[in-house]
């Protein structure tokens, strides 16, 4: 008889047990139907890196729209002393705007007040007094660089490497390469508060990767995850008692065909059951301590709507409530956490509105860093600060109407911080010119940060890719070089 | 072997398998070479000095480390080890009269970098240029080679062949000493059919009907019905959608709605519902707009072009988002007819197919004089209801009109007795001449208005010149005028039927003082009637290029400005005015109509005076009026008489009801060629398109057989001729691939988008050629392909997996089985409508928008769109006609792998995720389903076969023992659960009332337990 004939009848006698997937698989792999590779079960089984990673885990904190570099992270007294001023024809040629004019366009000079904190003396403007306080756990770059000058491809660019649709995003590559560590939840969550981005979904996308490995947004409101709720009426054992009669039926099926398949479609019902109750437990936050709810500003209020760029009511209790989750979904092993807020292009009205932005995000970023470190998860988790571009030195609005000034779009130069997850905190990499215009010291492009970011995790970013459309595509395109001063185990240089 | 590899990365899901742990070992010498060396070469060296530059300069290459290492024409360039003798060293310092790069030195620190990498060996680790595409090898590949025509093989058991299709597979297999699987069991027959030909499962009804068919020709009887089907053309639509990456928005950060991109969908249906041959399909796609007398339909069909992406953010680069769309279309074109990526040339020639960057642009050069029109498309329906609204609406409307004429004739002459005969007045200057700095054409109208058309895609300047002998003038008027012809009825031309006029300039000159603007007249003040909030008149004063006026949201409605000169001009021997009105702001933002005049009056200038030409009129006796005059003279009394007010708003209020013209209303995307003038196309070099290298012309990949054109240059409807001409060696093996992949899951070519040289070679060579042939030869009938492939035996074998193949063929390359098939997305929801009976199955128009979690689109930039969720019978319609937001597509459809439609695609993903399983599990649309189904069995079938009844209907087939016992145990706890908490009952089974009286509730909420357990199996979402 051969092993074919043996699984089918063993599985005849033993329908009525309910048979686990995971013996289940071993079965199918013992009796050489069931491909080789493990991963072949469970698209999402936590995988080796390339080489020893220091982190483990992500949280992307993306500031949709584009900060202001200028006003958070790279003070420029030149800049300011020249306020008003026409800009100087070397730095303006050549150069397209989204929506200045260049002969009439006038340096604008930063009004913030920069101070130096920590140990490695980091500057921060006055808008971020709280992340400015975890200084020496973080890496300032300030000679960041793209390709794209509209929001849509630069979020593309800066989420997914390229600015097209079509290619996969980080968390996506990430979850490619390393699977999740967590059994009861997706290994890719996003949380948005406030508006929406320009990119909506296809920041989170899975491009041509298999849809496993899309971003899975969970609700700000209501249930978490979509459909995780059962039907009405329905209580968690009718669920469980449907659970095993699908599971029974399937593997009769699974007997009658031999298609593997359906052993992954049992799984996936088994993980589906099992977020059922590990979400709701997630976003349940009756365990935290009012020190931590506080410290996060779970509760703040909104301020009075003083008509700001993307106000909508509850950004500031959702985005530290995100935060929150952020580090509940780490704890619980999830590969990788976006957190959007949106609404940061500020083309007029710049300091109203960063203000209100900076107040959104500033403390539960800062209770985010001090809390993963109290609870030892720092040191393996990643946080990653940036936008799609920057702004630029130029003021972008008129007065004449009356209208504050604001500043336009910048792809040129920008800042972004990363934190923990072994990077090198404490330090400031790159430098711009006096005006802010371009990079002069080491400058880092988005591939370059994305094969750094990649680096952490153990990945070779030239060697994680897949083959699609006749080319093997990776997150860095065509670029990407890791930016050495930030990795703990930087790249022999002459081995 | 590596036709087994890459299966293996299609069929294991795609998941990495060789992340090994190895530590990076880079040359330091290959990095110094990469970030100093490499980016200068290219920068400054490859436009001369590459596989791209024609010609190559010297013969030199620095492409690749081989060429350069050869050196060119004068020998190696570099000698490793020693700057000193290295020809590129000397060049580059601009030494012995060779001096590159020959404009202008580069710096000594980049010199220094070269001799610092000669000294130190010269490393190139860029590997070995590509061999050129001239070479045999690559005018060799089998995708290349003219079609042939084999003739089908001996079977060896000629009892299982069908028809020739099986000679070729068995022909195969017994070279292998394998055999065929056994026919699947006729119940998975007919779903497996209806499935594949229409998207719907078979009613437990029609799975009777052909089981107790013996007929001989049952089978073929079934194939011809399901093919007659209406539901046919939208199954086999909604994959010819994906190809062509339909979506019912624009995508990008607006992501606006596209309100008639369904009727491309809806010709695509109809197409292939009337089995349009496959060549005349592409024809009338491609090119339908150039056929002579092209009918509507024809040009709908063009709508395959319209699938592209438009970015409408603010500040983007019109041409970049023209030459994006313009690259989609060539590259959508290349992997949906020839099976190519086209794609790789547009920043380089291909690495490894023979096509060359001159050949992309040639191949773009076809579609790059692309407008794209949305025309009138009513359809005879919507013209008939029309008309018979019209004429109700008309009948109504006279009552209106006649109570303005009457109050009119009673009141007119009295008004014109109250019109002041003297000064001051506004005088309308005559526009002499017109001139525009940046296309836009002015022309005066009878009442000496100005009306603006042209590209409106440029910030422009207009100037009016004009001349007077009025004296004294201290204010001009700037009258902006609505007028249907301008969007949104004007008066701007942006697309809101805004403006915004950035600075207003007066000149003064004597009339005799030769040409020339003369003097700029300082401007004191100015007032209007409305301004847009931020957008006020004063910024009109100032040359500030980046604010103005603007009279936002008030569009559709005339609006005036007065600007108050800052000295008196005028001379009673003439000046001539010249006066511009400037638009900076936005290149789209001009003034669509406007009327300029002058008056002497004293300040502050009142804007409503009189104008001098109602006094005159008045003064002239009725019957010898101009009809301009009178027609003047109404709109004025119109404006000014109180009494008249009531009877107008009325009247315009019923006019805003006038049923809308299908004509203006219904109409399809499509493209023309811009007669008016061809672009010239160039190469863009490195895929930049502001680096523009040589021109090219339209035409097709060298490597391919020639196009024959037709006029002096080719055109796209010679393209279309020659993608299905007889020599084209790959449409026709292409398409029946793709048909052949959707129905054995892996195309004969596995790559089924790419037939180059990096592709899979075909599995069945000798059958994809024949197939090819014979689609041809078969007037390029699909139905007729279909019908071939499907009552093949191969097609018709058993799913079941083999277990002497696992080892030998674990992939099915031999086709000894077939394959399970998860369904796409869309066919997930019409299999729940279907079995629950549920399901509107009204084929065609618009989109319809069924429920979906409320929280959804606001996840996109433009949260203002809400989903306007379907009501009635709406709500239950096939999936493929739900609207599709490129931005944040329905749910459910994204957790199954619809793609995203941003790009062609030509295969979908079959993943396997919780998401999915929730979904089906628990969505209120799902839900919904196995509420439905647990009634519909309750009232068709008896009490003891209810469950098998559920099963039927999801399944086709009949339940085995072990499976009924699983079902009958869990309907039978459940009932005895609910018994004991019947609270909960009314919410499981939902409203229930038409079924009251044949079940207890407990019992129909168990049987909502059994449909929710069934709908919820592999099974139910898999193609057996």
């Amino acid at each position: 008889m051969n092993t074919f004939e043996q699984l089918r009848r063993q599985f005849l006698t033993s329908t009525s047990s309910g048979l686990g997937a995971l013996a289940l698989g071993s079965m199918l792999r013992d009796s050489g139907l069931m491909a080789a590779d493990p991963a072949t079960a469970n698209p999402l089984a936590a995988r080796t890196p390339h080489f020893p990673a220091t982190a483990k885990n992500c949280i992307f904190v993306f500031t949709a729209g584009a900060p202001s570099q200028i006003d958070l992270f790279d003070p420029k007294p030149k800049l300011a002393e020249l306020h008003g001023q026409p800009i100087p024809d070397s730095f303006s040629e050549g150069v397209r705007f989204a929506f200045i004019s260049a002969t009439t366009a006038r340096l604008k000079g930063s009004p913030r007040v920069f101070t130096q904190h920590g140990d490695a003396g980091i500057e921060f403007s006055d808008r971020l007094p709280n992340i400015a306080t975890c200084a020496d756990d973080i890496a300032v770059i300030r000679s960041m660089h793209t390709d794209e000058f509209n929001h849509h491809p630069g979020q593309l660019m800066m989420n997914c490497g390229l600015g097209r649709l079509g290619r996969p995003s980080i968390g996506a590559w990430m979850t490619y390469g390393l699977g999740s560590e967590s059994e009861n939840l997706p290994g890719y969550v996003v949380l948005s508060a406030g508006t929406g981005s320009s990119g909506g979904t296809s920041n989170w996308t899975n491009g041509f990767l298999p849809s496993t490995y899309r971003g899975v947004p969970f609700r700000t409101r209501g249930t978490p995850v979509l459909n995780l709720k059962s039907p009405r009426g329905v209580s968690l054992d009718d669920q469980r008692r449907n659970l095993a009669a699908i599971r029974n039926l399937n593997l009769q099926r699974l007997a009658a065909t031999g298609d593997m398949e359906i052993a992954n479609r049992i799984a996936s019902y088994e993980l589906a059951f099992r977020m059922q109750t590990a979400a709701p437990e997630l976003i349940d936050l009756s365990g935290e301590t009012r020190q931590t709810l506080d410290a996060y500003g779970v509760d703040r209020a909104e301020p009075e709507n003083q008509n700001h760029r993307g106000y909508r009511g509850d950004a500031h209790a959702t985005f530290a409530r995100n935060c929150l989750l952020a580090r509940r979904l780490v704890e619980r092993g999830v590969r990788y956490v976006s957190l959007y807020h949106a609404s940061w292009d500020h083309h007029d009205a710049l300091d109203k509105d960063l203000q209100y932005n900076c107040s959104v995000v500033d403390q539960p970023v800062a209770a985010l860093l001090k809390d993963l470190k109290e609870r030892g998860l720092l040191d393996s988790t990643l946080v990653v600060f940036c936008g799609e571009f920057g702004r630029t030195p130029l003021a972008d609005t008129h007065e004449v109407n009356g209208q504050k000034p604001g500043r336009d779009h910048h792809p040129f130069a920008f800042s972004s911080w990363m934190a923990g997850g072994g990077v090198r905190g404490g330090q400031v990499v790159g430098k711009t010119d006096e005006l802010g215009w371009a990079p002069v010291e080491e400058p880092v492009h988005v591939n370059d940060f994305h094969a750094t970011l990649l680096h952490l995790f153990g990945l070779d970013h030239l060697r994680l890719s897949k083959r699609f459309g006749g080319f093997d595509i990776r997150l860095t395109n065509v670029g990407g070089r890791v930016v050495q001063k930030l990795v703990p185990n930087p790249i022999p240089a002459n081995a | 072997m590596r036709l087994s590899l890459c299966v293996i990365t299609v069929l294991v899901t795609n998941v990495p398998t060789s992340l090994t742990a190895q530590t990076i070992d880079d040359d330091r010498r290959a990095v110094f070479f990469r970030e100093h060396i490499e980016p200068i070469l290219k920068q400054h060296c490859f436009e001369c000095h590459s596989a791209d530059s024609s010609p190559v300069q010297s013969e030199l290459r620095l492409d690749y480390s081989d060429v350069l290492r050869t050196g060119g024409a004068t020998g190696p360039v570099v000698e490793p080890g020693n700057p000193g003798r290295s020809l590129l060293i000397r060049a580059l310092m601009h030494e012995d009269g060779l001096q590159m790069p020959p404009d202008k030195p580069l710096s000594t620190k980049i010199v220094n970098d070269f001799k610092t990498w000669i000294a130190d060996g010269a490393v190139d680790p860029r590997g070995n240029a590509p061999e050129r595409f001239d070479g045999q090898e690559h005018q060799e590949h089998w995708a290349f080679q003219p079609i042939r025509n084999p003739a089908p093989p001996e079977a060896g058991d000629e009892e299982q062949v069908r028809n020739d299709i099986d000679h070729f597979i068995l022909h195969r297999l017994k070279s292998q000493g394998i055999h065929l699987s056994p026919e699947a069991d006729p119940a998975t027959l007919v779903r497996r059919l209806s499935l594949d030909l229409t998207g719907l499962p078979p009613s437990p009804e029609e799975v009777d009907e052909f089981l107790n068919d013996t007929s001989r020709d049952a089978y073929a009887n079934l194939v011809s019905r399901l093919l007659d089907s209406p539901h046919h053309g939208e199954r086999w639509g909604r994959h010819w959608l994906d190809a062509a990456h339909y979506g019912d928005s624009d995508g990008y950060e607006k992501d606006a709605p596209r309100p008639h991109a369904w009727r491309w969908r809806e010709w695509v249906v109809n197409a292939i519902n009337s089995d349009m041959p496959f060549d005349q399909f592409t024809i009338e796609q491609l090119a339908g707009d150039l056929l002579p007398d092209a009918t509507t339909d024809q040009r709908i069909a063009t709508g395959f072009q319209r699938n592209t992406l438009l970015n409408t953010e603010g500040g983007v680069d019109r041409e970049e988002d023209r030459v994006k769309r313009t690259v989609d279309r060539t590259n959508t074109v290349g992997k949906v007819w020839l099976g190519l990526t086209l794609g790789c040339c547009q920043c380089h020639s291909h690495k490894y197919d023979p096509f060359t960057q001159g050949d992309y642009y040639s191949f773009y050069a076809f579609f790059n004089s692309l407008t794209e029109p949305d025309i009138p498309a009513p359809t005879p329906e919507l013209l008939e209801q029309y008309a018979a609204d019209l004429s109700v609406f008309q009948l109504d409307h006279q009552a209106y009109l006649t109570a303005i004429r009457d109050y009119r004739s009673e009141t007119l002459t009295a008004w014109e007795r109250t019109v002041p005969q003297e000064g001051p007045f506004w005088h309308v200057l005559n526009p002499e001449q017109l001139r525009t700095t940046a296309g836009t054409s002015l022309s005066r109208e009878a009442d000496r208005s100005v009306f603006a058309t042209g590209p409106n895609n440029a910030r422009d300047t207009y100037v009016v010149v004009s001349t007077t002998q009025l004296t004294g003038i201290k204010a001009v008027r700037l009258e902006v005028l609505a007028d249907s012809r301008l969007p949104q009825n004007g008066p701007g031309l942006a697309d809101n039927g805004n403006f915004v006029l950035s600075t207003f300039r007066v000149f003064v000159a004597g009339a005799n003082q030769g040409e020339g603007k003369g003097r700029l007249i300082p401007l004191k003040a100015a007032r209007a009637t409305f301004s847009q909030t931020g957008r006020n008149i004063e910024a009109a004063l100032v040359d500030d290029p980046g604010d103005g006026w603007a009279t936002y949201p008030e569009q559709g409605k005339d609006h005036t400005a007065v600007f108050e000169l800052a000295e008196t001009i005028g001379d009673n021997r003439g000046v001539r005015i010249t006066i511009e009105l400037d638009h900076q702001r936005h290149p789209d933002h001009q003034i669509g109509k406007f009327r300029l005049s002058i008056t002497n009056d004293t300040h502050p200038v009142p804007i409503e005076l009189h104008d001098a030409d109602i006094a005159q009129t008045v003064l002239t006796p009725p019957e010898e009026r101009t009809g301009l005059q009178q027609l003047r003279l109404l709109q004025e009394f119109d404006y000014t008489e109180p009494g008249l007010d009531p009877l107008l708003e009325a009247e315009a209020k019923h006019r805003s009801q006038i049923p809308k013209s299908p004509v203006l209303t219904a109409k399809a995307q499509t493209v023309s060629e811009d007669s008016s003038e061809r672009r010239e196309t160039r190469v863009h070099l490195r895929g930049n398109f502001l680096n523009k290298g040589g021109v090219v012309q339209c035409g097709t990949p060298a490597v391919l057989p020639p196009l024959t054109a037709s006029g002096e240059t080719a055109d796209r409807l010679n393209l279309a001729h020659w993608l299905v001409g007889e020599k084209n060696p790959l449409t026709s093996r292409v398409i029946v691939n793709r048909v052949w992949q959707r129905y054995f899951g892996r195309g004969l070519v596995a790559t089924e988008d790419d037939f180059g040289t990096q592709g899979d070679p075909p599995s069945h060579p000798e059958l994809l050629d024949w197939l090819a042939t014979w689609f041809r030869e078969h007037g390029w009938s699909m139905k007729t392909l279909h019908r071939l492939i499907v009552t093949s035996a191969t097609y018709r074998q058993s799913s079941a997996a083999r277990p002497d193949l696992t080892e030998r063929d674990p992939y099915n390359v031999l086709l000894a089985r077939q394959n399970r098939l998860r369904v796409e997305s869309e066919i997930v929801r019409d299999l729940a409508l279907t079995a629950s009976g549920l399901l509107t199955p009204t084929v065609g128009g618009p989109n319809v928008y069924p429920t979906q979690g409320d929280d959804h689109s606001a996840l996109g930039f433009n949260s203002r769109f809400t989903w306007p969720s379907s009501t009635g019978k709406d709500r239950y319609r096939r999936g493929l006609y739900t609207f599709f937001k490129r931005t944040t597509p329905y749910p459910m459809f994204m957790t199954f792998d619809s793609p995203d439609s941003n790009t062609s695609c030509t295969r979908r993903d079959r993943s396997n995720t919780p998401l999915q399983a929730l979904t089906m599990w628990n969505d209120p649309v799902f839900v919904e389903c196995a509420q439905a189904l647990a009634q519909v069995a309750a009232n068709r079938a008896p009490t003891d076969a209810r469950v098998s009844y559920i099963f039927r209907r999801c399944l086709g087939r009949h339940p085995a023992a072990a499976e009924q016992h699983i079902l009958e145990e869990l309907f039978h706890t459940q009932q005895r659960r609910y018994t004991d908490a019947k609270d909960r009952v009314f919410s499981i089974v939902g409203d229930y009332t038409s079924v009251e009286e044949i079940v207890s509730g407990p019992e129909l909420a168990a049987l909502v337990d059994v449909a929710r357990a069934v709908m919820n199996l592999d099974e139910f979402i898999t193609r057996e």
